[in-house]
This record gives structure tokens, sequence and C-alpha cells, in this order.
């Protein structure tokens, strides 16, 4: 929101139509809007979306605008602006605020049970050999790990601490055995108390400020670096602990980061005026400091510094921009723009998970119908 | 607008009209508006929703493709989780709405006996109703029927264990006919208002006749509110198989636990904007709207044996 | 039988009032029977406004606190900030906006529908035409197909009207009786009343438009007043149309000013969620109260003339 007023005092004659919304409704939106030949000029995409538009040819290529120096991306890290082209050789999006996923724990609760803290290089078997641990020395009623065998962003890490990924172009990159597996590990962590039950966990919701780690029911949970200070939040007014972040457990593999982003749309009618607002938004430094938090962290690395040296910046911020560096210079950042269909996934894997722990399935049955849904959806999406 | 229209004096045709024909002209006018909207914005997206049904629309018209009868017949013979969200629907719908109109005509019947505070009880029996659909409700919903809810904690004072009864695929449907049962003020405030229009005289000879409570009701109350309980029947079986927001608040949208609450509309809803199948997503609202038509069809074949309208006697 | 005259039903309704003639064959007194009565309604009543206490307590408690405890009481972490903050929004207009277009497109909204819809009602119920069952049926028909396999359509057919991004596509449906609901309502009301009125009427040489104005009207107030009510709430609740057809802040309804607070990929404010909503229901209730004086006046006050 903030961009828009900057830019609009920068350059009065201009007239941005911001069509703010949250997340999901903003999707349901654009699709229609999509379908109808009307998206607004510069639709917001997310790494795990834009796929579906720039199929729909509902984008502009912004290589030309990039040549020609209306839209400056020289601030930005090459392989970050790189991870974003599309599979067509074109780039249609621009990154503004990157995310990751990060294994978050309650330090005050795990500190007097005397087990070691996690590390940056962990994997999913060493985070359930550190629950059965935890599990000896805490009260009966916390349980050491979140149930996270439904989240698909997590059997992503598992997959690639593996060699592996969720997809290989357009095909699975995982194999249905290391699914199954998966599942069984889940299972496993359930059946020996290190999770709560599938129907508590079933209840649970995605919000962090209510989910069960802010509840002080789990020790940890993973979730979106941003959702971190929300949580805090609520564990501060119980006075329930702090909270601690490492990057997911993939082993030594680079982080998995997505990105909100701007495209300017294929049936906009000011192309140079989107362009500028582009560039306003990558570029400018108030209004890079303006964005800070809410849309992920600014991939321009002048601003990202800016912020990081700025006082007024929350803490929260900093420790954010302080963890990203860390990650990218250690493991380095991979890119993660999905294929079309991916939101369905989502929910598919978060159901045949389910069935799994209600015991409707066998793990090996619900991995391998998985595995076959995602080669069938990238078939029909390639076509 | 056609206010003007219908302002047309009627004796001014009548030396020409016979009045079967000024009876037809005058029925038109009174429909204006809605056939205008009918036509002009109702009729065209219908017609279009129909069209796509036979087509693989994907969110672009250049690459649809026409594909006959493709959808319908992968719906019926392949799609695993169509059969499944039939299924949950049905079960809601057949379990939800009986309750939910006894209910509501209960509540209505015990509130029109001129009880003291009655406009307080029905506004009390509304609030529900105004915000069943709200973001507060999914919390609140975990607060009453979760592991630590307000149910189980009761149930505890029992000795009784309890569980989570949303987490649960078992129960977890229930507890969305719960939540629709909970919002019954709507076809109570219906049947209030047609408690209200029956004329009190009809009470009066039936007390002087030394009619009992139950008497009265089953020979007075029930075949005067018979054209409302046909009403709210339809409307509610109606609304039943379109229930779409309070499992989407309540399940984030996934029709969760284990695909348990996975409705109908949800799941047609899942195929158009997260998988992107429009055509397909028609063909299903169409099948829906069949379905729906058959029993709306029964029911009006029904209503000549249990409905009456002050207009026939 | 003679339908109501206005002296009658006055003198009916005020004997059924004093002492339901009901309960005079019933063995119980009168007070025992109310008691128990209000006991079951007040049991009732309190389950139905548990989640309004809830959300109230909740407007009131320091956002990060709202899912430390589900009390009803804030206690310790009381404040007021919610609906400060909460009134600020989160787009770039504050709520006074907000309330300001959800008002102007309920109001349309509710007078909309009771024209339109008690003229469509009127014609399918007393009047006789060619096609008169075909298109009831029809009608039924539109409310059967699911809104979300219509939203495309209806999106391009307005978006090639001009009508994005204004008002229009949410008010000017609701003046051509597009709500089948309330048609059927309507029709529902208006074939209870006895055909004898209406024949002594048009005996006395009375129009149509007359006899629908002087008698189908004043007795089905009920009527009207349910229509009106209802077509408040789901207007002021509405959320997919105007998240559809309203893309700029300043033309935002409540409900869509509501949702921002809560975005799942950033940070989100309950607080100022929970203050709101509690706000944008006192618009909806106080409707519904001063609806309901209409709801109770029945036929008896109204009468005919």
């Amino acid at each position: 929101m903030g961009v828009v007023t900057a830019y609009e005092a920068a350059y009065p004659e201009a007239k941005i139509l911001p069509q703010p919304t949250d997340f999901f409704n903003h999707w349901d939106r654009v699709t229609i809007q999509a379908a109808a030949g009307r998206l607004p000029c510069v639709p917001m995409m997310q790494t795990r979306y834009q796929t579906r538009y720039e199929n729909l040819g509902a984008l502009l290529a912004l290589d030309p605008l990039i040549e020609e120096g209306k839209i400056d991306v020289s601030a930005i890290p090459e392989d970050v602006v790189e991870g974003h082209r599309s599979a067509d050789g074109n780039l249609y999006v621009l990154p503004v605020g990157l995310w990751f996923e990060t294994f978050q724990y309650n330090w005050p609760k795990l500190e007097p049970t005397g087990v070691e803290e996690p590390a940056n290089d962990w994997t999913y078997e060493r985070y359930v050999e550190w629950a059965a641990q935890a599990r000896q020395k805490l009260d009966d009623d916390v349980y050491p790990l979140t149930q996270l065998g439904g989240e698909i962003l997590q059997f992503q890490q598992y997959a690639q601490s593996r060699g592996e990924d969720l997809f290989e172009g357009s095909e699975p990159g995982f194999s249905a055995e290391t699914l199954a597996d998966w599942f069984k590990l889940w299972d496993r962590a359930r059946e020996e108390g290190l999770t709560p039950s599938m129907p508590m966990s079933a209840e649970e919701s995605g919000q962090a400020v209510q989910s069960f780690m802010a509840q002080g029911i789990t020790l940890s949970r993973t979730d979106g670096d941003v959702t971190a200070s929300d949580l805090q939040a609520t564990l501060d007014a119980a006075e329930g602990g702090t909270v601690r972040q490492v990057k997911p457990p993939n082993g030594n593999n680079p982080l998995t980061s997505g990105s909100n982003s701007l495209a300017i749309s294929a049936n906009c009618d000011n192309v140079d005026a989107a362009a500028a607002f582009l560039n306003f938004w990558l570029n400018d430094e108030d209004a890079g400091v303006e964005m800070r938090s809410r849309a992920g962290l600014t991939p321009t690395a002048t601003l990202l510094e800016a912020q990081a040296a700025d006082p007024a910046s929350p803490s929260t911020l900093i420790d954010r921009i302080t963890m990203y560096t860390g990650f990218a210079e250690t493991y380095g950042v991979n890119i993660d723009v999905w294929p079309d269909n991916t939101q369905h996934m989502v929910q598919e894997f978060k159901k045949l998970y389910e069935q799994v722990g209600f015991e409707q399935m066998e793990p090996e049955e619900a991995a391998t119908s998985f595995f076959e849904e995602v080669r069938r959806s990238l078939e029909e999406v390639n076509n | 607008m056609p206010r003007p229209t219908t302002k047309m004096p009627s004796h001014a045709r009548r030396i020409r009209l016979s009045s079967r024909a000024r009876e037809s002209i005058i029925g038109y006018l009174f429909l204006a508006p809605w056939i205008v909207g009918f036509v002009l914005i109702t009729l065209g997206p219908i017609l279009a929703s129909l069209a796509l049904s036979f087509t693989d629309f994907s969110g672009s018209f250049d690459r649809m493709r026409w594909v006959g009868f493709d959808n319908y017949i992968r719906m019926f013979t392949s799609d695993r989780a169509f059969w499944g969200s039939l299924k949950v629907t049905s079960q809601y719908v057949f379990i939800s709405v009986p309750i939910l109109l006894m209910f509501a005509l209960a509540v209505a019947i015990t509130l029109n006996r001129g009880l003291s505070m009655l406009g307080i009880y029905r506004t009390i029996f509304y609030l529900p109703s105004l915000i069943g659909t709200s973001v507060a409700i999914a919390v609140l919903w975990r607060y009453v029927f979760g592991e630590h809810g307000l149910v189980n904690h009761v149930l505890a004072v029992f000795g009784i264990e309890g569980f989570s009864y949303i987490g649960d695929p078992r129960t977890a449907l229930g507890t969305i006919i719960v939540l629709n049962v909970w919002t019954f003020g709507a076809p109570m405030v219906i049947f209030l208002a047609g408690l209200r229009q029956i004329p009190s005289e009809l009470y009066e000879a039936a007390t002087i006749d030394g009619a009992r409570n139950w008497q009265q009701f089953w020979h007075i109350t029930l075949p005067s509110l018979s054209p409302l309980v046909f009403f709210n029947g339809v409307l509610s079986m109606i609304g039943g198989f379109q229930a779409f927001t309070q499992v989407y608040v309540v399940s984030d949208g996934t029709g969760g636990p284990a695909g348990s609450t996975l409705f109908y509309t949800l799941l047609l809803y899942q195929r158009a904007f997260t998988q992107l199948q429009l055509g397909y997503a028609s063909a299903m609202a169409w099948v829906l709207l069949l379905m729906i038509a058959a029993i709306t069809a029964l029911f009006f074949l029904s209503a000549r044996y249990w409905v009456h309208y002050g207009d026939e006697q | 039988m003679n339908g109501p005259g206005p002296a009658q039903a006055r003198i009916a309704e005020t004997v059924s009032r004093g002492s339901p003639s009901k309960s005079r064959v019933h063995r119980l007194p009168n007070n025992i029977r109310a008691m128990i009565a209000h006991t079951g309604l007040l049991g009732t009543s309190f389950i139905m406004i548990y989640p309004l206490l809830w959300l109230t307590a909740s407007a009131f408690r320091a956002p990060e606190s709202i899912f430390v405890s589900p009390g009803l009481w804030p206690g310790e972490h009381f404040t007021l900030d919610n609906f400060s903050t909460g009134w600020r929004g989160l787009g770039f207009v504050d709520f006074t906006t907000y309330f300001t277009n959800s008002f102007i497109i309920t109001g349309l909204s509710v007078l909309g529908n009771i024209f339109s819809c008690a003229l469509a009602g009127y014609a399918f119920a007393r009047l006789r035409f060619p096609f008169r069952r075909t298109l009831f049926a029809l009608m039924l028909c539109t409310i059967m197909l699911p809104l979300h396999a219509l939203l495309i359509p209806q999106y391009i057919l307005f978006s090639t009207l001009g009508w994005l991004d204004s008002f229009l596509p949410l008010v000017v449906p609701k003046f051509l009786a597009t709500e089948a609901f309330f048609v059927f309502l309507f029709v529902q009301f208006f074939r209870a009343i006895p055909r004898e009125l209406s024949e002594a009427a048009r005996l006395d040489g009375c129009g149509h438009f007359q006899i629908f104005l002087r008698i189908f009207v004043p007795l089905s107030l009920p009527a009207i007043a349910t229509t009106a009510a209802f077509s408040f709430i789901w207007t002021w609740n509405d959320f997919l149309q105007p998240l559809i057809y309203l893309n700029s802040p300043q033309n935002y309804t409540v409900p869509i000013g509501l949702s921002l607070f809560l975005d799942s990929t950033s940070e989100s404010n309950f607080g100022a969620l929970f203050a709101m909503s509690l706000v944008s229901l006192l618009p909806v209730i106080g409707f519904f109260l001063s609806f309901q004086r209409l709801l109770v006046a029945g036929i008896a006050t109204t009468g005919l003339k």
C-alpha cells in the first residue's frame, strides 16, 4: 500500500488504482479477470501461481522493457531474477518480496530438557529422533512436533534431503517410495506420541496465532518466515516462550524460496506507466522501506541493506534479513516456481495424508495415488 | 423502469379487449421488471455456462475446444471426488433441512404465543444467522467442537472423554449440520410472519368448539402455514445443495478432514478456481441444477395433497 | 368465510395478545407455562448469543491475547485500540468509506427487491397469462445454478456494459427481480390471501394495480418486512460479488474491508478484524430490530381501506 502512496507522491500526474485484497480472494478475482481479458495493468503474482497466467498468455514478457532500460533490475541478484523465468524462455514477473519456510521451535521450553538445539542442516529423520528424546523430558500434554505429514511444502524439504524434489520440469521430481516413507515417518511419529492425535491435528488452523505452538500444545512447527512475529506476539501474551527459527530440514541443500512478484498484463493499455511503476517499486528506497515485512523481503540488494541499517525497522524484520542472508551465503537460494495446478496438489496432498492417518488408506496406496495425480496433472497442463 | 406502464389505466382498453387478453397484458406489465432482468442479466450467463459445460474452457477462449459430453462422462465414470461430494451433500441436506425446519417452526410457534420479551428473543434467535458465515465462526467452532472445546469440557463433568469433533472425519459433517441448524433464523422469521397472517378468529372459533392445542395446530396452524412450510422446504433444500460459505470458512476451503466435508459446491469451486477446469465446473453446475430441479418438481407434485392456499377454497 | 375486516382483526388481535386463547383449555396455569417457556427460551438464547458475546469480548482484547483463552472476559488485556486501528483499515481508505458504500448498495437493494419482487409475485400469484407456469419454473431454475458457475459469464456481461468498479452490477439486478427467493416468497404470501377480498374489490371497479396497492401490499406487510430484512442482511454481508465487481478501495464494502485484516501471507490483525466485525453487525441488528415492529404489526394494525 505504502508503495502506491509514495509513487503518487513522487509522480503526482500518475493515477494508480490499487485493488488490495487478501491472498486467496486475490486469486479468485485474478482468475476471473484473466478469463475475461480484464486483468489490471500490474497484477500481483506469486511463484506458486504465476505459471497459470503465463500459460494463459495473460502476461507481458518483460525482457524488452528491461533491455530498453525502462525497468532496472541491476540491483537484484541475477540468479534471483533468472529463477523467475518461465519455461518458454520469457521473464514475465519480477519479485518484490521473498519468503521461505522455517522450522520454528520454542527455545525456553526446549532448553530445560537438555536435548540438543536443532540446526540448519537437519533432515526430518533427524527431527523425529530429536522429538523422541524430547518426548522423555517434556510434560505429557506438550508434543515435540506439530503433525506435518499433510504439508506438501515440508515433504518437499524431505524429498530434497534425499536428492529429489517435488517437480522436475514437467514430471514429478520424487518417487512414490519416498512419499510412502514420508507418510510412514509421520504415522510413526504420531503413534509414538510425538505429535498430537490425528483428529486434533486435522482441527488445527493454518493461522500462526491460532496454531498449537502458539497455544503451547506443541514445541515446534513450520511456516513462512513472516509468521514468526505473529506467533511470538501470541506467546508473549501468555508468557509462553520465545520462537527460534532454523532452515527447514532439507539437509545441506539450498534454501527453497518463493516470491511475491509484479507482472504487466497482456491487456494493459499503458505499458510505459506500468513499467515505470514496477521500476519504482523495485528500486525506490522509500518505497522499499515502506514495503518491509508485508509481502516478504525485498530482493533488491541495496534496499535490503538499507532496511537492515534503518533504526526504524522492527527487530523481527532485521532478524529475518540476517537469517536470509546467512542461509543465502552458506547454502544458496533456490527460487522455486511451481507449475500450474499446484494449489490443487497442496489440498490433495493434505487430504491423502489425512486418509492415511485416519486409516482409510495405506501409505503406499496414497503415495502412488498422489504420484499419479501429479503426473496426470502436469501432463494436462502441458497439453 | 416499469412504474409508469403499470399505472396505465386499465379501463382505457376495456372496450376492445376480452377480459382474458386484458389480464394477460396486465400480467406481463407486472412481470416486466422480471422479464427484463431475466432476458438481459440472468439468461445470458446461464446459457453461457451451459455452452461452456460442453467445452474444455480453462481460462482462455482462444484455446477452448468443444468436447461434447466428455465433462459429463468423466464426472460420472472417473471422478471419485464427485461421488464423494454427492454423498456428503445429500447427507447434509436430508439430515439438516428437516431438523432445521422443525426447529424453526417450533420456535416460531412458541414465540407467537404472546410471551413477554418476544422481540428480544426473536432478535437473539436471529443473531446466529447474522454472523453464521463470518470468519469469527471458524475460530469459534474450534472452541466449541475442538479437542479442548466447550462440548468436551461439559462432557468431562460427566466423566466422558471426548475427542475433536471437527477433526474426526466421522463427526466433522455433523458439526456443519449443527452449524446449519443453529442458523435457523431465516425460516423462523418467515414462519413468524406467516403465523401473523392467520386470522385470529379461526382460533377463536376453534376454542369455542373446544379444540385442544394440538388439534388447533393440526387443523388450523399447519394448513394455514402450509404455503410457507412448502416455501421454506423448497428453499432450504435448494440452499442446502448449494451450501458453500459455512463449510468453506470452517474447513479453510479444503473440505477436510480427509474430504469428509467436501460439499458439491466446494468441489465445484475447487475445480473451477483452484484447478481452472471451468468447463468441467460448468458441467457440474448443470448436473446439480438437474438434480435440484427434479427434487423441486417432486415437491410441487406433492404440494396439491398438503399445501392449502387461501385462493383456492 | 369473509376475510378479516380491520376492526374485527384488531379486536381479535387484542384478545389473543392479552391471554393466548389456546391456553384456556390447558390445565397448567398461565404463569407456570410461561415460566417453562421462558426457561427453555433462555437456555436456547444463551447458545444462540454465545458467539456474539465471544466476539464482543475478543473485540476488546489486545490482538495477541485473543487466542490465549476462550473466556468471555478480557480482564487485564482490555483495550479499545482495536476500534481505532480497525477503523483506519488496511486499504487506502478507512471504514467511513466502506460503511457509506455498504449503506448505499444495501439501501438500494432493499428498495429494488421489494418493488420488483412484489410486482412479479403478484403476477405469478393472481394473474392468468400465457406461459405463466413455464416462466415460473424458469424463475425457480435461476436459483438452482450455483453462483460460482455463473461468475465468469456474468463478469464478462457487466464488463461489456462498462459497469465494472461501479455499484451498478450490484444494484441494477435487484430492481429487475433477479432474486427469485423473494419473488417466490411474495407468491406464497399473496396466495394465502383469500380470493374473495380481491373479487369484492373488482366488483367495486378496482383495477389490478389498485387491488395490488390497496389490498395485497397492506395485507402483506410481514412479507415486505421479511423481504426488507433479508435483503438488507444478505446484501450487507455479501462478499463474493462486491469482491469481483468493485476493484478500487474507494468503492469497497464493509466485508471486503474486513477481509483485508486477514491476509494469510503476512501478519494478521484479529483484534481489528473482530472489532470491525462487531461494528459492522450494529446496522444489521438495528435494521432487524426496527423491521420487527412491522413484522409484529401483522395484519391487525394495517387494515383495509
